[in-house]
């Protein structure tokens, strides 16, 4: 039986076949496959804001700090302030901040200092 | 609303969960991203949202008008009608002070006094970007690429679904509308390829181009004059990444998003620095532009069917309107005029076809980045400083550190990475269980969070 013009599934594997969609899309995703999707996903989203919640709550922090002043928004600031002072206790900001640390030391490197290292890595005459 | 927030992180998963809860019905789906699309629109400003719907009604009137019309004349009038009354909407926003501006300067160069009648437009943001989407649906109802939605919905939401309202990437009628007749399933591979381009967008914005935006280009752009070859060369280059990085973000970001709701867009940048023909960068660069471009214009003015001469001049036509479409200026115009020249030039040569070396790569480079000072530079003045200035040998280095310089280089090497690289490594990420796939995705995030500058600026194309 021919497919109806727009049958989805079929317009789509149509368009993969001329190129036009990436081949990741070409998945045979029924109800079952869109389930297992959902939960992956809702899962990776439901850990990862924990993981972020426990090591970059200064972001929360910032963005508070930036909006127009007001109870709610001082409210955030000073719940994130305090959560990210906690989880620093516990060292869970630490790999993040070292991270901006390091990356902070190579945006202000010189040229000077890069000299400095391509003479010392130079073989001696 | 911008992309890198954390007000758009929480309206990204609202949104997300939403329609996740109403996965059986696909009408109470489209009308929470319906909702939410202008929602994310009028954040910017919610008189927007009126042209918005103006638009949308408008398309989806004359679809209807060339769905129920059998006459062929009668469809082509009511299509060049939809294509008028959507070029009239962004002319008046976009074009009308240009062109008074213009208009004013003509005038008073052949000593005629009149007081013209000049207002303060406010730009709607992607004004340009779903102006074209309603041109695309128009034209492909008339081309019966698609069939005429008889749900206003669906047209209101394939012009407005906000992943790519504000900035692209222009999705086309004939791939979206079908998509919204059923109800979008998420693959675990979907999941992972949107996930991890919406950190590769962010990281690609937030940590390179912002950084070469602040800390090099705006202000060598700003008084070339100031600064020696070595600073200048270097910001050429760098806003050639800039805008790569900038740009390419925001379409990865908007893809990523769409696929985790459920929706395919095609690919909008394929490395186009690895480009080796001004033909080749085309299909590398700003992807669903060039392809509207290709497909609604030059094939309509003819193509390449009609002679050299005619193929020529729908070549530079063509690129012309690619330039002016970007914004209201004459370097936007010759910024379109260098690339249609170069491809002119390289198809009546034959260079498109023959065998292409890495010189090709290195001129292409080269030419595309000389059309790049045009288009960031505000005035023709400008960026004839700017070229001038290239020849400061003497001037010492003033903003270029070695942080900058690396920068370049890097961005310039993301285009040697392998073409599908992202696409791997979300079919690696699918088949690993959701908690560890999480610690991985969220450790990228945090990197990208502890690099970036502090701050958003606004994605470049928002002005266009």
């Amino acid at each position: 039986m021919a497919r109806p013009k727009h049958d989805y599934a079929s317009h789509i594997a149509n368009r993969i076949g001329t190129g036009a969609f990436d081949p990741i899309y070409d998945t045979k995703a029924g109800r079952a496959a869109d389930r297992s999707g959902k939960a992956w996903a809702g899962t990776v989203i439901a850990v990862m804001l924990m993981v972020l919640a426990a090591t970059n709550m200064i972001s929360v922090e910032r963005w508070a700090a930036s909006q127009p002043p007001g109870w709610a928004t001082e409210t955030v600031r000073q719940i994130a302030d305090l959560w990210d002072d906690r989880m620093a206790e516990a060292g869970l900001t630490a790999p993040r901040e070292a991270l901006a640390a390091s990356y902070s030391e190579v945006k202000t490197t010189e040229w000077t200092e890069v000299e400095a290292w391509i003479n010392e890595a130079a073989p001696a005459p | 609303m911008l992309f890198p927030t954390l007000v758009f992180g929480v309206f990204f998963l609202v949104v997300l969960f939403s329609t996740w809860s109403a996965a059986r019905n696909n009408a109470a789906r489209k009308h929470i991203l319906l909702a939410a699309s202008f929602v994310f629109y009028g954040w910017w400003d919610w008189r927007f949202c009126g042209l918005l719907l103006l638009s949308c009604i408008l398309n989806w009137a004359a679809g209807r008008a060339l769905g129920a019309s059998k006459n062929e004349g009668a469809r082509t009038v009511l299509m060049v009608l939809g294509i008028a009354i959507n070029l009239a909407i962004l002319g008046f926003f976009k074009y009308y002070g240009f062109f008074l501006e213009n208009l004013s300067q003509v005038l008073t160069y052949l000593h005629i006094e009149r007081d013209l009648p000049f207002l303060q437009i406010i730009l709607p943001v992607g004004i340009s970007f779903y102006t074209f989407q309603g041109i695309s649906y128009v034209m492909d109802v008339k081309r019966r690429d698609v069939e005429a939605s008889p749900a206003l919905t669906d047209v209101m939401l394939y012009i407005s679904f906000f992943p790519q309202l504000v900035a692209g990437p222009i999705v086309r009628a004939k791939d979206f509308l079908p998509q919204l007749r059923q109800t979008p399933s998420l693959s675990r591979e979907m999941a992972a390829f949107g996930f991890l381009l919406i950190i590769w967008g962010l990281f690609k914005k937030t940590v390179i181009a912002n950084e070469l935006a602040s800390g090099l280009v705006d202000d060598v752009f700003f008084d070339p004059a100031y600064y020696g070859t070595t600073d200048l060369l270097f910001a050429a280059y760098g806003y050639a990444v800039q805008i790569y990085c900038d740009f390419s973000a925001y379409s990865d970001i908007a893809i990523g998003c769409a696929a985790l709701l459920g929706y395919r867009f095609q690919k909008n940048f394929d490395q186009p620095y690895r480009a080796r023909s001004f033909q080749d960068f085309w299909r590398r660069w700003h992807i669903s532009l060039s392809t509207w471009l290709r497909d609604y214009l030059y094939i309509s003015l003819g193509g390449s069917r009609q002679g050299k001469w005619r193929t020529r001049a729908n070549l530079m036509i063509t690129m012309l309107a690619g330039g002016i479409w970007h914004g209201a200026a004459w370097t936007f115009v010759a910024w379109g005029a260098v690339h249609g020249a170069a491809l002119v030039i390289e198809r009546s040569l034959g260079l498109a076809r023959a065998g292409r070396s890495v010189i090709s790569l290195v001129i292409t480079f080269h030419v595309v980045c000389l059309a790049w000072i045009l288009f960031r530079s505000a005035t023709f003045g400008d960026a004839i400083t700017y070229l001038a200035s290239l020849g400061n040998f003497a001037v010492p280095m003033e903003a270029l550190t070695p942080f900058l310089a690396g920068l370049v280089v890097f961005g310039l090497a993301l285009n040697a990475l392998p073409s599908r690289a992202i696409e791997g490594l979300a079919k690696g990420l699918a088949r690993v269980p959701a908690p560890i796939a999480a610690l991985g995705l969220a450790a990228m995030f945090l990197a990208v969070e502890a690099m970036r500058p502090s701050g958003v600026a606004p994605f470049i194309y928002f002005q266009f």
